[in-house]
């Protein structure tokens, strides 16, 4: 077969072809196991982090972290309902996935979409950290749109289910050096003590637009503008106050609150 | 010239003499995009040593029956191939560092040091040469790439691999971050700044004709 020849082109190219998909193929399905067990550790890690149940500087082996998520409690909740769907393994439901999936997504109603996601799962994971049968804490996944990218995070209530007692991102692609203050722990720490809802009921924690007056009534709620990241912190309000409300845990958060108080 | 200081020179040009960045400008995207912080960086030295040496290998060995008009597509093909490997497994057994690094591991595909390597070097030279040559430029882009991330990182931050070097003002230091090095320009200062030095200590690196204002005249320089 002549180098160069029609024939020996076309099989070339195939044979390289085949070989590199099989290679290809054959490093992902090695790999995969490995990639899934990694992420669902650092998944449960960020949560045992937000359930405060991890000290500051502390440096926990995969294996620890395994045991101490065994404390906390996990549900899949049906957002609509707020009441648990009892299925297995909560914590591994890819509510991401779910909310990009044709069949399973529920359409975010124009007005109420803040977190300006457009739809999202049906259900949702959460993760309840009890001492003695009592609430201590829990922890629920939020998102939504920052400036330039999907904020992905976890907001944890006290045990009043109105004050906060962390927030943190893991995951965004805000302007370095502006918008990535979000990741800082220093603004992750103002959150601390806020209290989500307002006289009304309705939510209300969020960045403010403007200065506060140190003794402004807004501090309840609110934390202090970031300078020169506006738009990150609208979208961190916006997706706090779509997670906080009706179609988000709103259903869940009354349930447990009317629970825990007989 | 023998063998063996035919193989040192494949494997210890592209490191100074023939630098893949300074030299041949060429690998300046990525280098701007993954050096704010060292370890990063360094991250990516490894992928593209291990995506130049394999693609180079693999080029080469199958050189001689390689039909010459889809010769290119072949060697991306190739390339591709092993860059998505190394992404899964940095995937795997890096996950933070991945996502540090995100797209641009994918991106080294179309990071012209590779096929500019397979094209120039491996598809006239046997195994052995293209792997130290392939090795060699992947040495060369990753010293740049330490060297810069070092700086960004360290006046940036005040830290190297995250650890703390010069205490900074808001923990109670007396080292301001310069906060132009955490954005992309500063690369291109720095990049810029390392090409200059070279190029004064070594003045063979200097390039001799000067492109003319004119179209398709050359004045010479120097």
């Amino acid at each position: 077969m002549k180098r160069n020849g029609v024939t020996h082109t076309l099989v070339f190219t195939l044979l390289v072809a085949i070989a590199c998909s099989v290679l290809v193929s054959a490093a992902v399905a090695w790999l995969r196991p490995v990639q899934e067990r990694y992420a669902s550790i650092d998944r449960d890690r960020r949560v045992l982090d937000a359930a405060g149940l991890i000290d500051a500087g502390e440096q926990l082996s995969d294996r620890a972290v395994a045991d101490r998520f065994e404390r906390l409690e996990v549900h899949l909740v049906d957002l609509e309902t707020g009441r648990y769907t009892g299925a297995e393994e909560p914590g591994d439901y890819d509510y991401l996935a779910a909310a990009e999936s044709e069949t399973e997504a529920v359409p975010i109603p124009k007005p109420e979409d803040r977190a300006r996601i457009g739809r999202r799962a049906p259900y949702m994971p959460v993760y309840l950290y009890r001492d003695d049968g009592r609430l201590e804490r829990i922890v629920l996944p939020v998102y939504g749109r920052g400036m330039w990218s999907t904020l992905k995070g976890y907001l944890a209530l006290e045990s009043d289910l109105e004050t906060v007692a962390r927030l943190s991102f893991y995951e965004h692609g805000e302007t370095p050096g502006i918008g990535d203050v979000i990741e800082k722990p220093d603004w992750q720490a103002r959150w601390v003590g806020k209290q989500a809802y307002d006289e009304e009921g309705e939510p209300a924690l969020g960045v403010s637009r403007e200065a506060l007056e140190a003794e402004d009534p807004a501090r309840r709620y609110r934390i202090d503008a970031m300078s020169g990241a506006t738009k990150t912190g609208r979208g961190v309000t916006g997706l706090l106050q779509y997670w906080l409300g009706d179609d988000g845990y709103g259903p869940l958060i009354e349930r447990l609150r009317e629970e825990e108080a007989s | 010239m023998s063998a063996a200081t035919d193989q040192r020179h494949t494997l210890v040009d592209p490191i100074v003499d023939n630098n893949p960045i300074t030299m041949q400008i060429l690998g300046i995207c990525s280098a701007l995009a993954v050096t704010r912080t060292l370890l990063p960086a360094l991250i990516m030295g490894a992928a593209v040593i291990s995506v130049l040496a394999f693609s180079n290998v693999a080029v080469s060995m199958l050189r001689r029956q390689m039909p010459h008009a889809v010769r290119i597509i072949i060697e991306v093909t190739i390339i591709a191939s092993g860059v998505i490997v190394v992404d899964e497994f940095l995937r795997a057994y890096l996950p933070d560092v991945s996502r540090v690094l995100s797209v641009f591991v994918g991106l080294i595909i179309t990071n012209c040091i590779i096929l500019g390597r397979t094209e120039t070097f491996a598809m006239g030279h046997g195994p052995w040469p293209s792997l130290l040559d392939g090795i060699g430029n992947g040495i060369g882009y990753s010293l740049v790439l330490i060297a810069v991330a070092t700086a960004r990182e360290l006046l940036g931050a005040g830290t190297l691999l995250g650890r703390p070097l010069l205490p900074v003002i808001e923990e109670g230091g007396w080292y301001l971050p310069n906060e132009l090095m955490l954005l992309p320009p500063s690369a291109f200062f720095l990049i810029a700044g390392i090409v200059w030095w070279f190029r004064t200590v070594k003045p063979a690196q200097r390039e001799h004709t000067v492109m003319s204002a004119e179209p398709g005249k050359f004045q010479e320089g120097e």
